[in-house]
């Protein structure tokens, strides 16, 4: 205890920050860009979620009710589009900014302007993106993945979707570049790879991920771009080009885009699953070495997005039996989930909710996604509603789920407040029904042969769709409670200790609550250290 | 720590100067490892592009 008083006491000297709007806008500390990425997120996932409640209450009922359908196609294109790469990707990006640091025992990210610059792209990137919606024509319809020869009917708005997707690129770039440059450099002496959180570990899998795999995505776009606009036919089959090769580069990009968005959920929730338990982890570097795995594995199995297009069978039995292999780590990472619990001394805070909701719908969504890898299933799977309920199961209980436990988890750190309990476990309980009211349901649509990005059906799907919009809206809807309780733990909290939850390990957990400005200035000695990696 | 020529280094005797070094080190390769991860993000990047150019001139 002695020894954090000192440590908070020598940080105090350090603590002079800019005030007013100089704080944010020339921000260099990772707590401010931290927060600010989240509260980024935090809108993102807003605007993106009143465009699936718009997409959800188009689908109410059969027949076209509200919107023609190039205004329902460029909902969804929008949604996807915001989702991840604003609500999502920003999210993880700001706790990784807000705990990496804290976790390695660094005072600082190792690039502080550089983390300021890829912040301040995305509200120019969003900007520019989402008032495509007022440009002649609409906003782009094509869908997130822009297949040619669509998307290159778009109309004004294609240059601003291609020039926002560069600049996101850009900014994940750049913040994935300073993770790995700080994990790498900053950590403090003795606290070794192998005594890293997994937080860290499945962040700094992550950044490499995303340095080798946004410039592909890049690549593909300045291609639509120069088709659009110089004349080349990369993807125009007219001009001797090949637009399925369009498709085998953006989803090189996007399979290992689905790991960028759920890796650091699985280093949350192995996290909070030992902290409420009181329970070391079970196998920490079984567990590294699985997420390893899969980032590798997310390589190669890219074409099993596209059974359909035509390829060789043994093209299709590589990526069929590439993708069921994911399965073999994924097990791994599950089952020392469940092991940690075993015989554990387990409490239900709403972060230990969230990481459970975690563990039994993120399966849900990859035994949907065995089903999809194989290749006579998929030929009948494809373009339906079963694909749609796939990867909400994966996105939305899968990495939605792993922000709110983190954030949940991190919070009365982060203020030094405990927020409201009560009202949090609320939060989940609503979240945790209506999800699977609002998604479990599209299984069945899917399987029905109900097609997907159509704002009309036939009336046999009609229940089920219902079910699944009032699923929607109530989620939705519940979603406000989000940023009530943050904002209502800000103001009114009632202060916490150093170590919020008693089960907690690590470093973060050594600083007082909140935080001082700058982490650790002094570095952790050896014994704060191993106390914290006790795993 | 011994300065070239057997002449010891004085500076670094002391707790702050060895720090001080070891900072400029740490300067040194935070900037060299994030030149390194963007250049292979040009590769990357540059890399599809002639990929594809190279597809074509086939």
């Amino acid at each position: 205890m002695a020894e954090h008083q000192a440590h908070a006491a020598a940080h105090d000297d350090h603590d002079h920050k800019p005030h007013g709007w100089r704080r944010w806008v020339y921000a260099t500390n990772h707590k401010d860009i931290g927060t600010m990425y989240l509260i980024f997120a935090c809108t993102m996932f807003f605007i993106g979620g009143g465009a699936a409640m718009l997409i959800r209450l188009e689908l109410l009922q059969p027949g076209l009710q509200y919107f023609d359908p190039q205004f329902f196609n460029s909902l969804t294109t929008m949604h996807a589009l915001i989702m991840i790469f604003g609500a999502i990707m920003p999210a993880w990006t700001g706790l990784a900014n807000w705990m990496v640091p804290m976790q390695v025992g660094a005072p600082d990210m190792a690039l502080p302007r550089l983390n300021n610059f890829s912040f301040w792209i995305l509200p120019f990137a969003f900007t520019l993106l989402i008032s495509s919606f007022f440009v002649p024509g609409g906003a782009p319809a094509g869908g997130w993945t822009m297949y040619p020869p669509l998307v290159l009917q778009t109309g004004a708005s294609f240059p601003m979707l291609i020039f926002s997707v560069h600049l996101m690129g850009a900014s994940s770039i750049l913040g994935a570049i300073n993770v790995v440059v700080t994990i790498m450099n900053m950590r403090a002496p003795g606290m070794t790879l192998l005594r890293m959180p997994l937080f860290v570990w499945t962040w700094l899998i992550t950044a490499y991920l995303l340095i080798a795999v946004m410039p592909v995505l890049a690549g593909a776009v300045t291609m639509l771009l120069t088709d659009h606009f110089f004349g080349t036919t990369f993807f125009t089959a007219a001009g001797g080009g090949d637009p399925v090769m369009f498709q085998h580069i953006f989803w090189f990009f996007g399979h290992p885009e689905v790991y960028i968005l759920i890796l650091p959920a699985f280093g949350i929730v192995s996290e909070i699953i030992p902290t409420f338990s009181r329970k070391p982890l079970f196998g920490y570097e079984t567990m590294v070495y699985a997420v390893a795995s899969i980032a590798f594995l997310s390589f190669i199995v890219w074409a099993h997005h596209m059974f359909t297009v035509g390829m060789p069978l043994a093209a299709q039995l590589f990526f069929m039996l590439s993708t069921m292999l994911i399965a073999v780590p994924t097990g791994v990472k599950v089952f020392n989930w469940t092991a940690t619990m075993w015989k554990g001394s387990l409490s239900f805070e709403p972060p230990m909710l969230f990481a459970l909701a975690f563990l039994f719908l993120f399966t849900i969504g990859g035994f949907s996604g065995l089903m999809l890898a194989m290749v006579p299933a998929d030929y009948q799977y494809q373009d339906t509603y079963f694909v749609v309920a796939h990867f909400h199961y994966v996105l939305v209980p899968g990495a939605i789920f792993g922000i709110m436990a983190g954030v949940y988890y991190w919070l009365p750190k982060w203020t030094g407040k405990m927020y409201d309990l009560k009202l949090a476990t609320v939060h989940f309980w609503l979240s945790a029904i209506f999800v699977n009211v609002l998604f479990f349901p599209q299984h069945f649509l899917g399987l029905a042969g109900m097609p997907r990005r159509i704002p009309d059906y036939a009336v046999q799907f009609t229940d089920w769709n219902v079910v699944s919009s009032i699923g929607g809206f109530v989620f939705g809807l519940s979603q406000l409670m989000f940023p009530y309780i943050i904002i209502k733990c800000i103001r009114a909290g009632k202060p916490v200790g150093n170590r919020a939850w008693e089960g907690a390990h690590g470093l973060e957990w050594e600083l007082p609550s909140p935080p001082p400005y700058h982490s650790w200035t002094t570095p952790p000695s050896d014994a704060v250290i191993a106390r914290g990696a006790a795993h | 720590m011994q300065a070239p020529g057997n002449t010891p280094a004085l500076a670094p005797r002391t707790a702050v100067a060895a720090a001080a070094v070891d900072e400029g080190e740490r300067r040194r390769r935070v900037r060299r490892s994030a030149i390194l991860f963007a250049a292979i993000a040009a590769v990357f990047y540059f890399g599809f592009i002639a990929m594809m150019l190279l597809r074509a001139a086939k």
